[in-house]
């Protein structure tokens, strides 16, 4: 079955996670396994309305980079860095001596720094124009972070920043792949990042009715397809991937996660916030991503699907899904370890997915005790314990405010 | 004090600062080297300027630390300002 008219197919050679569900593969791939939330409720969020939230447990900037390079740096950026660092060495690759002109990076990012902006227009408004710090621009610009990894990473090829909000992280690995087959680069450092727990942003999304308000008792929270699903729990984190074309990976005998070998992204035209109601766009996005991998619907095994736990995504996810691969494949949402980590999630759940078809396991969604009858549709989603299986083609969908929406086909290398 | 020990303590504050803020070690920044040498670029001495002012009061105008200076040239425009304010 490996080997089924991939021949648009690009390489994952190396993966970087800096998740809420830990640092490095190993970790992150135990702790989705696990099917364990990894939401708290979070010190930093006193007294706000939601105060839970998936941060990367013990990220520890100033170890990771030293002082001289973390203050200088938000930590969507941070992040970012010691992700595509992971990535390379997992690659076996080194910048020390690769051709940085045929290197590229394409990193998804929504919010930026917000945090840092939230923190100085604080001291603007509280003191005086001449309390602003130099830095507050380029801490906070959402390219910023292609640029970091670029100079960390010493890339000259092109680097670009993907803004389709939840989308990101899967419009950044499809870009990629057009610029590998496009001849453009040899090699591309593709993910995704996001660090936007903030207060003001947290409001913003509660305001909104996207969070979950279980905040008493935040590890139930994030529950992707649940009949009690209320909303998704924020999370941060980033996720590289190192992209190679297949030939290339196999002549330097790179050990190969996967393949990406479609990818098509669609927009609903819709809404500003909600998604089309059947998933129109989205079944599209998928329908044309296995067009493109050369792959029919009922191979497809896995999903690795957005699933945000919020009544209206699951809902409509779960109709897009139907639509297209019927009942066969096993839904998975690792959001309900994860949390949403918005801009990365398409990259975070990328590698995952290379990681099921790698390892022939599926993790479980988490929280799941009954799902949810209102859905229309026969999905099979995966809970309770993660299912050992050997798959050869396995997709992972997104979707982004503004009605992007993004599908990803991978395939057993 | 001396003006001398006036500015040598001054060196010792502002090497402080610096090293406690960016992350600098002390030695680098004792050695004579350039801000530039140091990877300390216009951005990081406008910071450097909030923070002297912040919490040593002292008032410098944009562009009189120079990323050309080393650690004693910037004191002694530093120096100039405390004996102003």
């Amino acid at each position: 079955m490996s080997g089924v008219a991939r021949g648009r197919g690009v390489a994952v050679t190396g993966i970087g996670l800096v998740t809420p569900a830990g640092i490095g593969v190993d970790e992150n791939w135990r702790r989705v396994l696990s099917g364990v939330s990894a939401a708290t409720t979070d010190p930093e969020l006193k007294g706000e309305r939601v105060d839970i939230s998936c941060r990367v447990p013990g990220f520890d900037a100033t170890a990771e980079l030293g002082r001289r390079n973390a203050w200088k740096l938000d930590r969507f950026a941070q992040l970012a860095i010691v992700s595509a660092r992971q990535a390379v060495t997992d690659a076996g690759l080194d910048c020390g001596s690769w051709d940085g002109t045929r290197v590229g990076v394409v990193i998804g990012n929504s919010l930026g720094g917000v945090a840092t902006l939230e923190k100085q227009l604080r001291t603007y408004f509280e003191g005086t124009p001449d309390d602003v710090s130099a830095l507050m621009i380029p801490m906070g610009m959402v390219n910023m972070v292609a640029g970091y990894v670029a100079m960390d990473q010493k890339i000259h090829g092109p680097s670009l920043v993907t803004a389709t909000a939840c989308a990101s992280g899967a419009s950044a690995i499809g870009t990629a792949r057009e610029w590998l087959l496009s001849g453009l680069c040899d090699v591309v450092l593709a993910g995704g990042t996001e660090s936007a727990i903030s207060p003001g942003t947290l409001n913003g999304l509660s305001r909104m009715g996207a969070l979950s308000s279980r905040t008493d008792d935040p590890a139930a929270a994030s529950r992707p397809f649940a009949h009690d699903r209320d909303g998704f729990v924020a999370g941060e984190g980033a996720a590289i991937l190192v992209l190679e074309r297949c030939e290339d990976a196999t002549a330097r005998n790179a050990r190969r996660y996967a393949d990406i070998a479609g990818f098509c992204a669609t927009s609903d035209a819709h809404h500003a916030t909600a998604p089309h109601p059947q998933g129109a766009g989205l079944a599209r996005a998928l329908r044309d991503a296995l067009n493109d991998a050369g792959v029919l619907p009922d191979e497809v095994e896995h999903v690795n699907a957005h699933g945000t736990s919020t009544p209206m995504n699951d809902l409509t996810e779960a109709r897009a899904l139907h639509s297209v691969l019927g009942d066969r494949a096993a839904v998975t949402s690792t959001k309900g370890v994860t949390g949403h980590t918005l801009a990365a999630a398409g990259a975070v759940e990328a590698a995952y997915t290379a990681l099921a078809l790698h390892h022939g396991a599926l993790p479980p969604t988490a929280n799941v005790d009954s799902l949810d009858p209102s859905i229309d549709v026969d999905i099979d989603v995966v809970t309770g314990q993660a299912r050992q299986k050997r798959i050869q083609v396995a997709a992972s969908t997104s979707l982004g405010f503004g009605g992007h929406n993004a599908a990803l086909v991978l395939t057993a290398a | 004090m001396t003006a001398l020990s006036v500015e040598f303590s001054l060196k010792h504050q502002v090497s402080g600062l610096i090293s406690d803020k960016f992350g600098l070690d002390e030695a680098e920044l004792l050695s004579g080297a350039t801000f530039d040498e140091l990877d300390i670029d216009s951005l990081i001495l406008v910071e450097l300027s909030l923070i002297l002012r912040k919490e040593m009061g002292i008032v410098l105008v944009e562009g009189e630390l120079k990323s050309s200076f080393t650690l004693d040239e910037a004191v002694a425009v530093i120096a100039a300002k405390a004996d102003q304010a």
